[in-house]
């Protein structure tokens, strides 16, 4: 079991964990009517690391008298899905967009595996009882970003928790690896 | 003094029955105990395992990904 902080701090951090969170897939305007196709996800983890969050919340907040350039704003953040780790066992948590994914034997190696986070892909938390979240796993070739802006706003509503130190830096260094894997072949 | 665990208690434990605070085995109680180990280890995980999804259900919902799309006519001045 993994360890969380309650609290909230004023700015998007890493490991923040953050409910209904939008991914918009696309935005058309086609004869005077604008479309908006978008993805909610029930919750996502804040994979960006903490210190250019931290940079981009200090230089925002700074007055624009003692800015002496827009060098750290981002203009995004890294963030993956949390799945309910129930529905991945059984390739169902995409079931609601019509994608259908692979199935993991819970109870054999590949359950084992996801569970022991020895799956590159996946990352799998369980969190404290006091954290209304089932046990999750994250799934890195899921990732996307967030604007800074709106994802600040979002977490003002609907933060959850945040991942403590360790926990996090585990993700940030199992996302890192998974993203610079070499496929050979 | 009611207890108010004691329905609960009787549903669950085989063989017994609540007098007030008490819940007092009945004459099989322990029979029943060791003849079935081997089913009531089986009915525990039944329940176990029927009990995870809908308490999950309860507290985190549904819990998947859901495609929303919006559309709006644009107004020109």
């Amino acid at each position: 079991m993994i360890r969380v902080r309650r609290t909230r701090s004023p700015r998007v951090a890493q490991g923040d964990v953050i409910r209904d969170v939008d991914y918009i897939e696309h935005v058309h305007e086609r004869g005077g009517i604008l479309e908006v196709s978008k993805v909610r996800f029930p919750a996502v983890l804040v994979l960006t690391q903490d210190c250019d969050l931290e940079q981009d919340h200090t230089h925002r907040k700074a007055k624009a008298s003692e800015r002496t350039s827009e060098d750290k704003l981002l203009f995004s953040v890294l963030v993956a899905p949390l799945y309910n780790v129930e529905h991945v066992y059984t390739g169902q948590h995409l079931s609601e967009l019509k994608q259908r994914m692979q199935q993991i034997n819970r109870g054999r190696s590949p359950g084992d595996n996801l569970r022991r986070n020895e799956t590159p892909r996946y990352h799998f938390l369980d969190f404290p009882a006091t954290v209304a979240l089932p046990p999750s796993v994250v799934d890195f070739k899921h990732y996307f970003s967030v604007n800074v802006a709106e994802l600040k706003r979002r977490k003002s509503r609907d933060f959850v928790c945040q991942l403590a130190d360790l926990y996090r830096e585990d993700v940030s260094q199992r996302f890192s690896s998974f993203l610079a894997r070499i496929g050979l072949p | 003094m009611s207890n108010e665990y004691a329905p609960v208690d009787s549903q669950y434990i085989k063989g017994t029955t609540t007098t007030g605070d008490t819940i007092v085995p009945t004459p099989t109680a322990t029979e029943s105990a060791t003849n079935t180990t081997s089913k009531q280890t089986s009915a525990t995980k039944d329940f176990l395992r029927e009990a995870i999804v809908p308490e999950d259900l309860a507290r985190y919902g549904a819990g998947k990904p859901q495609r929303i799309i919006l559309r709006a006519k644009l107004i020109n001045d």
